[in-house]
């Protein structure tokens, strides 16, 4: 299993669209931070705060900044993440080289077994880049100060808290970024053209953005069970207090998402013919 | 299963939809055989094929390979196996080398030198590092005969390997195939419209169409069977009156003044015999050996006549 799943990570790594997420979003970051260098920020929370603090210094730092990009570039990951994933199997059936590998002794529950850990890698890989790059750069520019955190009250955090809750919401992330790469999958092993599950998986996951946010009876009852909506409470880990029973329902809607995909995934694919 | 099978497969059928693709096929290929498995386009080669390797489920029957059953023990089954399916497939971002070791390490690894062998039997040791983006049609076959070789196989499945290779590499290709069987041992299931290449290397043979089981056997066999003896006698008519009403007289056809008799070349004496005694002048006996491919067309006429429930063929007897 362990060899499956290194020989995944060494075809990603070969493939030049596993690093285009990477190196986008480092351009992105780059330019931020020449514009934050530039043209430092003003205080987050608008004119209200300005008017009720005196604020001597700045209330940026690293942390805060880097919770602020993570907003922004988390919207950016997910067509990544739905074209890496969505290659991982149908990408093989177009190349035909799924059949050359089914050839072989593993079973296909092993194989798909190391494509969804290749999955998880992946999408692992990105987040930990989403925070780990602009928790350094902006270090240099803002510093390790403590962490603001601006909500109905203004709290100040320390450094080791606000990292760790940054690496919890990174964490949260990748779990329901794993929704996203699970359904990826599921469509990857429905199809032969690689293209198929990138566009499909994008697709439904903008539909379910949309309904999730259609303030109208029946979707409104089902907004909180659809992993879109679940996916970005992963701010919640840097809001002050934590709302520990929204951070466990959203764990608990984006596994059995998660589940269920690569539940069906892995019934489909152990049964399909592979005719490609 | 007996331990001289090596491959088995009983009753093994496959509907796509209505079609159905492969019908009841039994098959038995020997330890050592190498197995020719003889069909035109869409007779069901590749899925029976597709079916032996697991890439396809079969909605009857059996397979054994090995003596393991392939729906139950797959991965027992496949460890000695080598196989090429159709055109061989590979990652052409990667070198032909890495696609060994990846492709290797699937089957629970080999040493180095191994995967040295196998480049060095098919020739492309030079070109190993080479990505495989920038291989010719020729040099992916040859690779893939060197991936199906990588396990140390006891069975290999070759589906076409001469498929775009040129005459120098068709004939490299067929010499590899009779080593395999004849140093190594290597069982060979060969499949392949080239029915003098099959007739060259194979000294067993299946023939099917619409995914029925036509004949079987020793390639000696069913060429026999498929042999002819030219008869030349005064009367012509009368002597085909007689000889068909023999039983163990095939088909008797008048060719001008002469008789073309489905027999063994054997049966010659006695055909002799049977004319001469019922009156005839007999000027000439001459047995005419029949090829596969002769015998293939036979078949392929046969099978496309008969209705599809009497298709059988029996096995054919040495």
């Amino acid at each position: 299993m362990l060899s499956l799943t290194r020989i995944e990570y060494l075809k990603l790594s070969h493939k030049l669209r596993s690093f285009l997420g990477s190196m986008i979003i480092t351009a992105l970051l780059a330019l931020m931070a020449i514009g934050f260098a530039l043209h430092p920020p003003g205080m987050p929370g608008g004119v209200a705060m300005q008017a009720g603090f005196v604020m001597v210094g700045s209330p940026l730092s690293a942390f805060l900044v880097t919770r602020m990009v993570m907003e922004v570039l988390l919207v950016l990951l997910i067509p990544f993440i739905c074209l890496g994933v969505g290659d991982l199997v149908a990408g093989e059936a177009e190349d035909h080289t799924l059949r050359t590998v089914l050839c072989r002794p593993p079973s296909r529950a092993r194989f798909l077994a190391a494509k969804v850990a290749a999955a998880f890698g992946f999408t692992g890989a990105h987040v930990i880049f989403v925070i780990g790059v602009p928790l350094v750069v902006f270090g240099f520019i803002f510093g390790y100060g403590p962490m603001f955190i601006f909500g109905q009250k203004v709290a100040i955090i320390g450094r080791g808290e606000a990292l760790l809750r940054l690496l919890g919401s990174g964490l949260y992330m990748i779990w329901g970024l794993m929704v996203l790469a699970s359904l990826g999958l599921l469509l990857s092993v429905l199809v032969e053209k690689a293209i198929g599950p990138a566009i499909g998986t994008f697709a439904i996951f903008s539909a379910l953005m949309i309904i999730g946010t259609i303030p109208l009876g029946f979707l409104k009852t089902i907004s909180p069970y659809l992993f879109t909506t679940q996916l970005f409470k992963w701010s919640l880990l840097v809001s002050e207090p934590i709302p520990w029973g929204e951070v466990t329902r959203g764990i608990v809607t984006l596994g059995v998402w998660s589940g269920v995909c690569l539940a069906a995934a892995f019934l489909i694919f152990s049964r399909k013919d592979i005719t490609c | 299963m007996s331990n001289d099978l090596v491959l088995c497969t009983r009753g093994l059928t496959k509907h796509f939809g209505k079609l159905r693709a492969v019908d009841h096929l039994d098959l038995e290929v020997r330890r050592g055989d190498v197995f020719g498995f003889l069909g035109p386009n869409g007779a069901g080669k590749s899925t029976t094929i597709r079916m032996i390797m697991g890439l396809i489920r079969s909605n009857e029957g059996q397979i054994e390979v090995l003596g393991h059953n392939t729906r139950r023990q797959r991965e027992a089954a496949m460890r000695k196996v080598g196989a090429i399916v159709e055109e061989p497939a590979f990652y052409r971002f990667l070198s032909g080398r890495r696609n060994l070791e990846i492709l290797s390490a699937m089957s629970g690894g080999a040493p180095p030198q191994r995967i040295d062998e196998v480049l060095e039997v098919v020739g492309l040791t030079s070109r190993a590092r080479d990505k495989v983006k920038v291989y010719s049609h020729g040099m992916k076959q040859r690779l893939g005969i060197a991936q199906a070789l990588l396990p140390g196989p006891e069975l290999v499945i070759l589906d076409e390997p001469t498929t775009g290779l040129d005459p120098q590499g068709m004939r490299e290709v067929r010499e590899l195939i009779r080593d395999l069987a004849a140093r190594a041992q290597v069982t060979v299931f060969l499949s392949s419209h080239l029915l003098n290449e099959v007739e060259q290397v194979c000294n067993r043979v299946a023939v099917i169409n619409q995914g029925r089981l036509l004949a079987t056997g020793d390639v000696t066999s069913l060429v026999r069977q498929g042999s002819n003896v030219r008869v030349v006698t005064s009367e012509p008519e009368r002597a085909a009156l007689l000889l068909q009403r023999q039983d163990w007289i095939g088909q008797v056809q008048v060719d001008g003044d002469a008789l073309r008799v489905s027999a063994k070349p054997e049966a010659v004496p006695e055909l002799n015999a049977l004319l001469v005694q019922a009156g005839h002048r007999v000027s000439e006996l001459t047995p005419i050996r029949a090829s596969l491919e002769d015998v293939f067309f036979q078949l392929m006429g046969e099978s496309n006549d008969v209705k599809p429930d009497s298709n059988r063929i029996p096995e054919a007897q040495p």
